[in-house]
C-alpha cells in the first residue's frame, strides 16, 4: 500500500491500510470504505468498532465442538434435544450455519478450522483433529458424517480422517456428491457426473 | 509478451488458491505457454460451470482472455480428471508432490513443453504403477534433468575419474558422485551405495515401462528417495510443503500397522 504518497489525511490513510488487510478487499475498495466512514455518523462508526472488539473479546472456541461461541460449551453442544450419537465434521464454523439452514440434521458438529492442503503446507497438525479423536473415546458416537468440501482439500481431509476414525467408529459416512439443484447437466465435470450416476436413486 | 485477447490452451492445474468471495487463482502448466496464472471467477460456487473442471491435477482444455493483471478463465472442459488419484490418499499425496515440484522447478514464462509432457504422463502412470514411491523417484530425476540439474552419475565431480563399483558418496552442492578418494573434498555428502547408483542410472537409461517393472527392496527404495529428496532440497533451497504430508502419511501407515489388530487412539 502506497498511502504515504497519497494526499490523504493521516487517519484516513491509516484506515485505508487497515481495510486493505481484510480478505477480498483491494486498494480501491479500501479507499471507498474509508471515505464512506468519513461521511458516516460517529455513532455508526462507534457501533462497528465495538462490534469488532466484542468479537475479539467475547468469542471463544467451544471446548467440545470447536465452533465459535460466547459460552463454553456452545448452545449446540448443550442442546439435549440433539442426537448425541451422530457427529458431523465440517471445515469452518460457517458450514454449520449452512447445514443448520437445511433443518435436516439434528446431530452434533465438530469444526476442524481448515482442510488439509499438502501443497499449501496445511497438514493434519494444523487442524482440530486431536480434539475430534478425543470425542471418540467412549462409545457414544455411532456415526461420523464427513462434511468437508467436495474439492481436493476437502477430499484429502475426509480420506485422512477415514483412516484415523475407521478403528474407532462403527459408521463413517460422507455427504453425497453429485449435481446441484438448479444446475445444468452439460456444465458438470465428469467426476461429479460419474458420482451422480453412481448415487442415483429410485424415482 | 504480447498475447492475443482470447486464447485457448490445454493445461494441468498445478494448484489453486481461493481468492475473494468465490474466485480461485490457478497455477497452470501448459504445453506451449509455460507456466501461467489465471483467475477462475466464481468457481467455488456450487453451481459454477468451472468448479469441477479446474481442480488441482486435472488436465483441462481452457479458454482464456487476457486481463489487466491475471488472465481470466472463460471456459473449461476437463480432459482427464484423474478420479482414481483423487480417491486414494496415497496416490493423491504422491501426485500433489509431483505437481508442487513441477511448480517449483519451472520458472514463470519459461517454455516447459517437455516438463508438461513428463507431468502429464506421470499423472497417468500414477494410476497404473504398483509403487507410487518408485514413480516419484523416477519423476524427480527426469524433472531435475529437464530443468538442467541432471546429477553427474558416471564420473567423479571432483577428480573426473570414471566411477567404478565402490563405496561412493553423493554431493548435492557439487551435483554428482564423489569417488572414494575425493569423499572428503566436501563436507555434506550422502553415502551412495552402488545399488542406489545403479537404480539412478537405470532411471535415465530405460523406458518408463521397464522402470515400472523394477522391484526394489524397501531399503534401496528408501535410499533412492532420501538421496533425491536431499538433492532437490539443495536445488530449491527449501523443502516442498507436500513432502511433510508424504512423510506424515508414511508415519500413520506404520502406526496403523503396528496398532493392528487392537484399537489404539492415535494422536492427530
Amino acid at each position: 500500500m502506497t498511502s504515504d504518497f497519497l494526499p490523504t489525511a493521516g487517519p484516513v490513510a491509516r484506515l485505508i491500510e487497515e481495510f486493505h488487510k481484510l480478505p477480498g478487499i483491494g486498494p480501491k475498495s479500501a479507499q471507498r470504505l474509508a471515505y464512506y466512514f468519513v461521511r458516516t455518523p460517529t455513532e455508526d462508526a462507534q457501533s462497528l468498532a465495538e462490534a469488532i472488539i466484542a468479537v475479539k473479546e467475547r468469542i471463544i472456541l467451544c471446548s467440545v465442538c470447536q465452533n465459535i461461541t460466547e459460552q463454553d460449551p456452545c448452545s449446540l453442544c448443550l442442546d439435549q434435544r440433539r442426537e448425541r450419537n451422530r457427529l458431523c465434521v465440517v471445515e469452518e464454523p460457517l458450514d454449520i450455519l449452512a447445514l443448520e439452514r437445511t433443518r435436516a440434521y439434528q446431530g452434533l458438529y465438530h469444526v476442524l478450522h481448515g482442510a488439509i492442503s499438502p501443497i499449501n503446507g496445511v497438514g493434519p497438525e494444523h487442524l482440530r483433529i486431536s480434539e475430534l479423536l478425543r470425542r471418540m473415546e467412549g462409545d457414544e458416537v455411532e456415526e461420523v458424517i464427513l462434511a468437508t468440501n467436495p474439492n481436493m482439500e476437502g477430499e484429502a481431509t475426509a480420506m485422512y480422517l477415514l483412516r484415523l476414525l475407521q478403528p474407532l467408529v462403527p459408521r463413517i459416512t460422507r455427504l453425497a456428491r453429485g449435481l446441484p439443484a438448479g444446475g445444468d447437466l452439460e456444465f458438470a465435470d465428469d467426476v461429479t457426473l460419474a458420482r451422480a450416476l453412481e448415487g442415483r436413486q429410485e424415482f | 509478451m504480447t498475447s492475443p485477447r482470447f486464447y485457448k490452451t490445454e493445461a494441468i492445474v498445478l494448484r489453486h488458491v481461493p481468492w475473494g468471495e468465490a474466485d480461485v487463482i490457478l497455477s497452470l502448466l501448459t504445453p506451449n505457454l509455460g507456466k501461467l496464472r489465471a483467475v477462475a471467477r466464481g468457481s467455488r460456487r456450487t453451481k459454477s460451470k468451472l468448479g469441477g473442471h479446474v481442480e488441482p491435477l486435472t488436465r483441462v482444455s481452457l479458454s482464456l482472455t487476457t486481463g489487466k493483471g491475471l488472465d481470466i478463465v472463460t471456459g473449461a472442459q476437463a480432459i482427464d480428471s484423474h478420479r482414481r488419484l483423487r480417491e486414494d490418499l496415497d496416490l493423491l499425496s504422491a501426485s500433489l508432490y509431483c505437481t508442487e515440484l513441477s511448480d517449483a522447478l519451472v520458472a514463470d514464462e519459461q517454455l516447459a513443453g517437455s516438463q508438461y509432457h513428463l507431468l502429464r504422463r506421470t499423472l497417468e502412470w500414477m494410476e497404473q504403477w504398483a509403487s507410487p514411491q518408485l514413480l516419484i523417484s523416477y519423476f524427480e530425476l527426469r524433472l531435475v534433468d529437464l530443468s538442467g540439474f541432471l546429477p553427474e552419475l558416471y564420473h567423479c565431480v571432483s577428480c573426473r575419474s570414471e566411477i567404478v563399483p565402490d563405496a561412493h558418496a553423493f554431493s548435492p552442492s557439487l551435483g554428482g558422485v564423489l569417488c572414494p578418494n575425493c569423499y572428503n573434498v566436501e563436507g555434506r555428502v550422502i553415502p551412495l551405495p552402488v545399488r542406489v547408483l545403479k537404480v539412478l542410472r537405470y532411471f535415465l537409461r530405460e523406458t518408463p515401462e521397464n522402470v515400472a517393472r523394477l522391484g526394489l527392496t524397501e531399503e534401496v527404495s528408501g535410499q533412492v528417495e532420501q538421496m533425491l529428496r536431499r538433492y532437490i532440497t539443495f536445488i530449491l533451497e527449501r523443502e516442498l510443503h507436500s513432502t511433510r504430508f508424504l512423510y506424515r502419511l508414511k508415519q500413520l501407515r506404520a502406526r496403523m500397522e503396528n496398532a493392528m489388530p487392537q484399537t489404539v487412539v492415535p494422536s492427530a
